[in-house]
């Protein structure tokens, strides 16, 4: 799978549970702080409900259960507002860190050996001192075939 | 400036600016039907309404400029660049005299036999290339004298400047503004609601007051941003008049236009949506559908034609119904016609019901008119009317009776439209229900909810006369089951034909609210009609009742639909009885356990075979047996049946009506000599025969009638 990016080469950052992820700056609306989440009996799983984002109605993803990383109690939410097409969607994660510049040649194509929804979802990733950082691409992850009840 | 005209210049230019795109986009794709269509539609409705009108040079041109595209779509002539060039010459031409109307409220004299020369030549039936030698020259004179006149094409940028002083009262804006708007309005909500909050933990605050006041009008301003979207129906109906009108002359019938409900507001996109559509509807009914005056009282009816306009909310959507008393559409024609074109084989088209059939009318390019008239008949129309409704999310859906009339229903999704709602909570949980869907609510005791009637495991509530299926809310929407005593509420629906009940815990408050669309991760969920956002900025799911109880397998008591009663393990089967009437007040009874369903057949669709009476069912012939003499299949009445199942047998069993479901221990008090009775016992308090079913049974498989 090969890696793409905007021309600029930035993303915008956030964790969820130990692993830091990278989706492309062009996606992002904006990023909020805890909303509270309208629960929607019957959604496919990864769906945590809708949040009202200044009278918009937005579908928040469940990244962790979308991804299959486990949650601590002690996680506190934020929420990364991406577009897909015309829909916002609120990515609810459990930080959100700086908007990073991918030097150009250093995006190394996702391993194989992924797997799931990481293998879907992932289009690269980036070394950085720290670790790991995970490209992720917002049509990809919000379209998940599990969503589908 | 006549309004109609105005409208039609507007309507045009719109249209015309995508025609050209098209018409070059053709000459590069020859093969695509849906550009070919879409060109077709567009020179057709310039057609059709400049016969109104009064435009003839303007109509001569699309006539005939329609003329070759009929050819072009029905394969009898090839989009080669020639062709193409002569369509876009028309285009030209039509353009040109649209600007000079717009600049002069009349129609340009001038002279186009060259053009229609030209496109003529299509026409023929070996269309020779070129027929006519038509030189270039010729040809740029021809162009030349369409050239506009220098005012025209001021008048062309000016027109709007124009409305805007003849209608002061009014303004344009962009919907964007609009959305904008509304998310301002969204947003002061919020801050609001925060305030007011603040202000409530303290009486004494010198804040109070002012926050009350904003607080009023925050929602004042919020209804109104919300309402600038909204638009009566009736705007949509405004030229319909004058069209009915022009049709009624120049056909020499006489017909009136009866608009209802044209205050019902629906959001300007949906209203714009509607426009067209309707104008094509109204139009095939005054063209095709209402005879003439003669025609009509040699049928026996009055002179006069009606075509009746009427909308309507509707279980959460709102309806609006074009209604003729004319003659009606032919299922057999639609049906041959349908075979000769190939959209269906024979064998697939005998076995459609009439209404099935019907649809066809809503394909491209079919139409049963024979002749080809300049106000309709050429089988646009009805297609455009369905793509432009699907467009928005509605459905549209046509009945007729020949010679009776016609009527077409179109569904326009709430989508944007403000609805009344109720709110309700459930598990905790807080929803809304749309309350056109909702017929009453009825509050039940601790006592009522552990006291349902089951048929296997629908539940089933005594509502007067009938029995209503139902549902619990958190059940169906698999919310965790919590221990709660006291009482709760049954919300009775109405979903088209169909009644049901859904339990509640509580209902909260009834809310105008405004309907938003679900993100599309949440559509395939299917039980949510869209959601809202309550006053102190909550999200609340719209539930969709009817797909609710389908979904949670509430089985509904609509006539085509099944009360499914499929066999039991109960404990003691034999202690549930059915209870019917058989006619002269006599009353039967047969054990629920033996029962498969209970259905409603229409005395139309029995038949008869060698003295039996049958009904087509579920792909198979069902045998009839009436319970009794007294049970007749009155012609354009519905009977009850109660279908029975051995092995892989089944019959029905005609009564004259489902009574009741009661639970009784049964002590045969007199033995019956009369066969098919088991004996007599006293149920619910009435001397009641009990069937044996095995005899019907044999009587069925004999075929003996009696």
């Amino acid at each position: 799978m090969t890696a793409t990016l905007a021309p600029a080469g930035e993303v915008v950052t956030f964790r969820v549970g130990e692993q830091w992820f990278g989706v492309d700056v062009m996606d992002v609306q904006e990023v909020i702080g805890h909303l509270r989440i309208a629960r929607v009996p019957l959604a496919g799983p990864g769906i945590a409900g809708f949040l009202n984002l200044r009278g918009q109605i937005v579908t928040a993803i469940d990244v962790h259960q979308r991804l299959e990383i486990s949650r601590h109690a002690s996680d506190s939410s934020m929420n990364v507002v991406v577009r897909d097409g015309d829909e916002l969607f609120a990515l609810v994660v459990d930080e959100v860190g700086d908007v990073f510049a991918v030097p150009p040649g250093t995006l190394d194509p996702a391993p194989a050996s992924l797997g799931g929804a990481w293998a879907r979802a992932c289009t690269g990733v980036v070394r950085m001192d720290q670790g790991l950082l995970a490209v992720v691409d917002v049509t990809r992850l919000l379209n998940e075939p599990n969503t589908r009840p | 400036m006549d309004d109609l005209l105005k409208d039609f210049l507007a309507e045009s230019t719109e249209n015309l600016a995508q025609l050209d795109q098209d018409v070059v986009e053709l000459e590069r794709d020859p093969s695509n039907a849906s550009l070919l269509n879409s060109i077709f539609r567009a020179i057709h409705t310039i057609k059709g309404t400049c016969g109104f009108l009064g435009l003839p040079r303007l109509e001569t041109v699309s006539h005939t400029a329609e003329s070759v595209l009929e050819r072009l779509r029905t394969g009898d002539l090839k989009a080669e660049p020639d062709v193409i060039s002569d369509i876009l010459r028309a285009v030209d031409v039509i353009k040109t005299i649209l600007a000079e109307l717009a600049a002069n409220q009349t129609e340009p004299a001038g002279d186009d036999s060259l053009l229609i020369a030209l496109l003529e030549q299509w026409l023929g039936a070996d269309a020779p290339r070129h027929a006519i030698a038509i030189g270039p020259e010729a040809i740029a004179n021809a162009t030349l004298e369409l050239a506009m006149s220098p005012d025209a094409f001021s008048a062309m940028r000016s027109t709007s400047a124009d409305q805007a002083t003849a209608a002061p009262s009014s303004i344009r804006v962009s919907v964007k503004l609009l959305d904008a708007l509304m998310n301002l309005a969204g947003e002061l909500v919020l801050s609001r609601n925060q305030l007011l909050e603040m202000s409530s933990r303290d009486e004494d605050s010198p804040f109070g007051p002012p926050v009350q006041q904003l607080s009023r009008i925050t929602a004042e301003l919020q209804g109104a941003v919300i309402k600038t979207r909204m638009q009566p129906v009736g705007s949509a109906w405004s030229k319909l008049p004058r069209i009915v009108r022009d049709i009624a002359r120049e056909t020499g019938k006489r017909i009136e236009l009866d608009m209802k409900g044209a205050a019902t507001e629906l959001d300007r996109q949906l209203v714009q949506a509607l426009q067209d559509p309707l104008t094509h509807m109204v139009r095939n009914s005054a063209d095709h559908g209402i005879e003439s005056p003669e025609a009509r009282r040699a049928a026996g009816k009055p002179a006069i034609g009606k075509i009746v306009l009427n909308a309507y909310h509707e279980a959460g959507h709102v309806i609006v119904e074009v209604t003729d008393d004319g003659k009606g559409i032919n299922a057999d024609r639609v049906r041959r016609i349908a075979i000769e074109r190939g959209l269906v084989s024979k064998e697939e088209a005998h076995a459609m019901s009439d209404c099935q059939v019907l649809r066809f009318i809503f394909e491209p390019g079919f139409s049963t008119a024979t002749e080809v008239t300049h106000i309709s008949g050429r089988g646009v129309g009805m297609d455009v009317v369905r793509s432009n409704i699907e467009r928005v999310g509605g459905a549209v859906d046509l009945q007729s009776v020949g010679g009776q009339g016609c009527t077409i229903r179109v569904r326009l999704p709430l989508t944007l439209a403000i609805v009344s709602s109720l709110i309700v909570s459930a598990r905790g949980e807080t929803f809304a229900f749309p309350q056109a869907s909702v017929l009453e609510l009825i509050r039940l005791s601790d006592d009522q909810l552990a006291r349902f009637d089951i048929l296997h495991n629908v539940r089933l509530f005594r509502l007067r006369d009938d029995l209503v299926p139902v549902v619990t809310l958190g059940d169906a929407l698999g919310l965790p089951a919590e221990e709660r005593g006291g009482v709760a509420t049954l919300v009775i629906c109405q979903a088209g034909a169909a009644r049901f009940g859904i339990i509640v815990d509580d209902v909260v408050d009834t809310q105008e609210i405004v309907v938003k669309p679900v993100g599309r991760l949440i559509r395939a969920v299917g039980c949510y009609a869209g959601c809202t956002i309550l006053g102190d900025g909550r999200v609340v799911m719209i539930v969709d009742p009817a797909a609710l109880a389908g979904r949670a397998g509430a089985r509904t008591n609509a006539a085509p639909e099944v009360v499914e009663t499929v066999q039991e393990p109960a404990k003691n089967p034999a202690d549930s009885l059915l209870v019917f009437g058989v006619g002269d007040d006599a009353v039967q009874a047969v054990p629920l356990s033996s029962v498969s369903r209970l259905e409603e057949i229409s005395s139309d669709s029995i038949e008869y075979a060698g003295g039996r009476a049958m009904v087509q069912y579920r792909g198979f012939l069902l045998p009839l047996v009436p319970a009794s003499p007294a049970v007749t299949f009155t012609s354009g009445r519905s009977n009850s049946v109660i279908v029975f199942n051995e092995g892989s047998a089944s019959f029905g069993i005609a009564v004259s009506e489902i009574r009741d479901i009661v639970d009784e221990i049964v002590n045969l008090e007199l033995a019956s000599t009369r066969p098919g009775v088991l004996g007599t016992a006293v149920i619910a308090g009435a001397a009641t025969e009990v069937l044996d079913v095995s005899y019907y049974m044999e009587r069925a498989r004999r075929g003996s009638v009696s």
